[in-house]
């Protein structure tokens, strides 16, 4: 270590304050330098008289000081909590009037837009299909007819039974309870018409 | 966790492996059976000569077997009358007795001892919890075979000797018609009521269904229904009204009155309906019973519910309903049809006109004259002639 280390340093050296290192650099200085030596000296002694007097001037607290201090302390916290409600609302109302006034002008125009986009008839679709959908049952199920591209059939309870014909089949009411499809037989040249019924 | 991941792989392997198992082994009936049946009466005048099995294929539906049985069948004429048309009828056990169907082949002309075939080709969906059945899954009997002097053989459960009667009455009809066009050389008619031997790429097609489930449409609008008149029907029908909600049709019921001297006991009331496009569709015919005096009037009503949809699935919404008088069945079992110049009189829209006139007949002298042109078309004639 050249030189002499700071009275900074030596202040800290007797309070262990410093870096493991430079207390090493500096306990190998202070073997050699009684000036440093006698500095580090007095300021130990200066920190322990300050201890002492530190210890002499604490001031004794009754309990009626403590109960003082601790309704103080509440009712410092109430205060603050209190305070904290007051502004946590601040703001929150434009907000929910903002997204409000949002979600209403965002409704109008879902409604404008299907007013002039969607024709009359899909709005009587959907409305007809909820009607089904929403149809009380006046009476059991009963069987049920229906006809798909390539087939009629008639169906009953999980089980069905489906004819199958040609796309180019010509499908019919044939009864109150039947359905027919008719077509030329490829191969015989044949007309040949399918039913199903439901009884 | 495991044993659920372990659940999970077994369902997945069940379901792989039922979807690989060929139908008629997976579900032969009981002792053995075979799964399509075929019991003609001994004294039928058509008995089966060859019956093969096409290719059978079985699939899993959800919870259901789905069965595609694909049977053609030879036939002989064993009586001494000649055939004009043949009804068969097809019973599945797991459907039956609320279900069932029927082939039926008219404008035959099978003289004794002819062979004609028959295809049958059908879907059967069976729950996989359904009880085996007992004996065949589907049985194929004779209902009524319909001679040329319009007697008839058979049980006759479907009714189908009206039908078979009726079409053998528009045969006659559109043959004789056809039969003057051509003796009168008048070929460009013969070209357009055949569609001028164009095949027709675009059938008018629409979904159909039938409910009887007691849904009610009793909510939608009432329509009113109107009427076709063909000039020399017995019975006409006035008017009616139908509830009406989107594509939903229900209890229609239509006015009619008994213009002949004549008992009226029974007729065919056949539907036309429009879309919302104004497109008209033959939606076809539905059969009353009634007892109709001469110059009495009554109400033809239809229990149930009509939905109609466009083939890709679409509701079809119905804007107008029409009603005609299809055919009339008189007390001591003679039947009106209307003739050609009825149909002509009856309406100026020649699309309306050409369905109300495709008969079976019809159909079936256009598909020879594609085929084989004006030739084939008097080559056949001749032989009914």
């Amino acid at each position: 270590m050249r030189g002499h280390p700071g009275r900074g340093e030596l202040a800290l050296y007797p309070r262990r304050d410093l870096a493991w290192r430079r207390r090493f650099a500096l306990w190998r200085h202070l073997r050699g330098c009684a000036t440093c030596r006698a500095e580090t000296a007095g300021f130990e002694r200066s920190a322990r008289e300050t201890k002492d007097l530190a210890g002499k001037a604490s001031l004794p607290f009754s309990e009626a000081d403590w109960q003082h201090l601790e309704r103080e302390m509440l009712g410092n916290i109430k205060v603050g909590v209190a305070a904290a409600r007051c502004i946590e609302n601040v703001g929150r109302g434009r907000f929910a009037f903002r997204t409000g006034y949002l979600l209403a002008a965002l409704a109008v125009l879902f409604v404008l837009g299907w007013m002039t986009h969607i024709p009359l008839a899909t709005d009587q679709r959907i409305v007809g299909a909820i009607r089904t959908a929403f149809a009380k049952r006046s009476g059991p199920p009963g069987p049920e007819l229906a006809a798909t591209g390539d087939s009629i059939g008639v169906e009953s309870q999980g089980t069905a039974l489906r004819l199958m014909h040609p796309r180019a089949a010509a499908v019919s009411l044939a009864g109150s309870s039947s359905l027919a499809a008719r077509y030329v037989d490829e191969d015989s040249g044949q007309v040949t018409i399918t039913k199903v019924y439901a009884q | 966790m495991r044993s659920r991941l372990f659940r999970w792989l077994l369902s997945l392997a069940a379901t792989a492996a039922a979807s690989c198992v060929p139908a008629p082994a997976a579900v032969a009936g009981g002792n053995a059976e075979p799964v399509v049946k075929m019991s003609f009466p001994n004294d039928s005048p058509v008995l089966p000569v060859s019956f093969t099995m096409g290719s059978t294929t079985g699939r899993v539906r959800g919870t259901s077997l789905a069965m595609d049985l694909h049977a053609s069948v030879k036939l002989r004429n064993t009586g001494t009358k000649t055939i004009s048309g043949l009804t068969i009828r097809v019973s599945a056990q797991d459907i039956t007795p609320s279900g069932q169907g029927s082939v039926t082949v008219p404008s035959l002309n099978v003289r004794p001892g002819e062979v004609f075939p028959v295809r049958v080709d059908l879907e059967l969906l069976r729950p996989f919890n359904a009880p085996p059945p007992k004996g065949s899954m589907v049985q194929v009997t004779l209902d009524c075979a319909l001679f040329e002097d319009l007697t008839a053989y058979g049980p006759d459960r479907l009714n189908s000797r009206h039908m078979l009667t009726v079409y053998e009455l528009q045969a006659r009809r559109d043959r004789q018609y056809f039969a003057k066009l051509v003796q009168g050389n008048r070929w460009a008619d013969i070209r357009e009521e055949l569609n001028f031997g164009l095949e027709d790429l675009t059938p008018v097609q629409f979904g159909l269904e039938l409910l009887h489930d007691g849904r009610h449409t009793a909510s939608g609008k009432a329509l009113p229904i109107h009427a076709v008149t063909f000039p020399s029907a017995p019975v006409t029908a006035v008017g009616g009204a139908a509830h009406v909600a989107g594509n939903e049709v229900g209890a229609p019921e239509v006015q009619v009155r008994n213009g002949s001297k004549k008992l009226v006991r029974g007729l065919d009331m056949g539907w036309i309906i429009r879309d919302e496009h104004g497109r008209d569709y033959v939606a076809g015919s539905t059969a009353a019973e009634l007892q109709l005096a001469p110059v009495q009037a009554e109400s033809v009503k239809e229990s149930g519910t009509f939905r109609f949809s466009r083939p890709q699935g679409q509701p079809m919404l119905i804007e107008e309903l029409t009603a005609y008088v299809n055919d009339v069945q008189f007390g001591d079992g003679s039947v009106w049809i209307p003739s050609r110049s009825d149909i002509k009189a009856a309406t100026s829209d020649v699309y309306l006109r050409r369905a109300l006139g495709a008969s079976p007949e019809q159909q079936r002298l256009a598909e020879i004259y594609r085929k084989r042109g004006i030739e084939g078309l008097v080559e056949e004639l001749k032989r009914f002639n």
